[in-house]
């Protein structure tokens, strides 16, 4: 078999119509990812009682766990129940077979708050800590300062490792065709199952990751440089 | 089918997903030696701006960087056969563990490269002059004065890619060899038991990936610290 350029293009066409499933896989999941991200990192940075030693414990876990590994465990963890309570209780089959998207945002989620929250940590601690003593000196409360002092300085810090984690969760919704969604990759993949052409197919989906990877580093760097312009250069 | 998660099957599988582990230490120890020696290779030509080359590897690690390990292994896997059949190779009959070496290789390389290379270049400008200007050679500028210092800027990165590197190999399996995650799935399509081998697999992840990740630290605080 010869490689033929047509069957790209080909692919690349079926392909694009499931890139809202790919977004839709790494966009919320990275908003998730931030909000309890930041809370998780901000509970262990103030040393929350107890909450901050479990999280301590369970964040490093977490982080050393393979995200295919998620998504397998945690596919299985809530179909299988869902099978039996549905068969016991002789529920209607739209609940027995739910959408597996949402078992991929799910997982997805779950990854992205984990290496989000490490980030962001990361971006806290590199703050200098008379930073916060000088906030406390001066009687703000946590939330005045981690708004008007600690996160515009963490920000320079935290945005190009945060890009390196979108594009991580980019790169990592390709597992999901593991439990049979349609996403990107399926979708090159299902063009292919007609004329056996599998390697134009994954060299589509790689076009489309490349370019959406590419984009998210653009603008990242314009980001960069729009944060930075109100960077204080020390003296 | 019977319970969900039985823990006494935890225990008998872990010997039969155990004795997998040398495959996903084969792979990380093999990619990433080589992902060093190709990274090296490619930063070198990034470095001294060579023409043409210094394109494509630009082109090359943004590839390997932008787009997902999954589907880099099928296009090596598909894609390779096809590529050394215009050479006049043919490798249809080589063991899939091969592509998955060849894949991680690579891969690894375009992570190590952007490593090395951040590393030399914040090696600041004069060093390398003051080298030069006590009459060594472009050679041993690198080998003796700028290569030193550039490891211990790179190390803590290679710590963390090397950590990735071990993670990524979760994907080997689909490829369909037979590592930790293609046990479970030999031991799933068997008893249709998954959930017990894949919290073994997870356990034996995190614990190497907590281990790798203190021993890390340490080493950088035995090593580095001093040193700056």
């Amino acid at each position: 078999m010869v490689f033929d350029f047509r069957y790209v293009l080909n692919s690349l066409s079926v392909a694009v119509r499931y890139l809202h499933v790919t977004l839709l896989l790494s966009v919320i999941p990275f908003i998730i990812g931030i909000i309890f991200g930041t809370l998780i990192a901000v509970c262990r940075k103030y040393r929350i009682k107890v909450v901050a030693t479990v999280l301590d414990i369970m964040i490093p876990v977490m982080k050393g766990i393979p995200l295919v590994l998620y998504i397998f465990i945690l596919n299985f963890l809530i179909l299988k129940p869902l099978d039996v309570l549905s068969v016991k209780y002789q529920w209607a089959d739209s609940l027995r077979f739910i959408d597996k998207i949402y078992i991929g945002m799910f997982t997805m989620s779950i990854y992205a708050i984990v290496i989000v929250s490490e980030t962001i940590r990361s971006a806290l601690i590199s703050v200098d800590d008379g930073q916060y003593e000088a906030a406390y000196s001066i009687g703000l409360t946590r939330f005045q300062s981690l708004k008007n002092i600690i996160i515009p300085q963490a920000l320079p810090f935290a945005v190009p490792v945060l890009s390196n984690n979108f594009i991580g969760l980019i790169k990592g919704s390709s597992v999901v065709y593991l439990i049979t969604i349609v996403d990107v990759m399926n979708g090159a993949l299902s063009s292919a199952q007609i004329n056996y052409r599998f390697l134009e197919a994954y060299i589509a989906a790689a076009l489309i990751y490349w370019v959406l990877c590419l984009i998210v580093e653009r603008s990242s760097i314009l980001l960069e440089v729009h944060i930075k312009k109100f960077k204080i250069v020390d003296a | 089918m019977g319970k969900l998660f039985d823990i006494r099957l935890v225990f008998e599988y872990a010997p039969i997903i155990l004795s997998k582990f040398h495959m996903t230490l084969l792979i990380v120890l093999i990619s990433v030696a080589a992902g060093t020696l190709l990274g090296l290779i490619i930063a070198a030509l990034r470095i001294h701006k060579v023409p043409i080359f210094q394109q494509a590897a630009i082109i090359y690690v943004s590839f390997m960087r932008g787009t997902p390990i999954i589907i880099q292994l099928f296009i090596v896997y598909y894609g390779l056969p096809l590529f050394l059949n215009l050479l006049d190779i043919n490798i249809n009959r080589w063991d899939a563990l091969y592509f998955v070496l060849v894949t991680y290789s690579l891969n690894n390389a375009a992570f190590m490269s952007e490593i090395i290379r951040s590393a030399i270049v914040s090696v600041p400008a004069g060093q390398t002059e003051a080298a030069y200007s006590i009459g060594l050679n472009r050679w041993q500028t690198l080998m003796r004065i700028v290569l030193p210092q550039a490891v211990f800027i790179a190390f803590p990165s290679f710590g963390t890619r090397l950590i990735n590197a071990l993670e990524s190999t979760s994907l080997a399996f689909t490829l369909g060899i037979i590592d930790m995650m293609g046990q479970v799935e030999a031991i799933g399509s068997r008893t249709y038991h998954v959930l017990e081998g894949y919290t073994v697999v997870a356990a034996v992840f995190v614990v190497i990936s907590l281990l790798m990740e203190k021993g890390f630290s340490l080493a950088e605080k035995r090593f580095i610290l001093g040193r700056r």
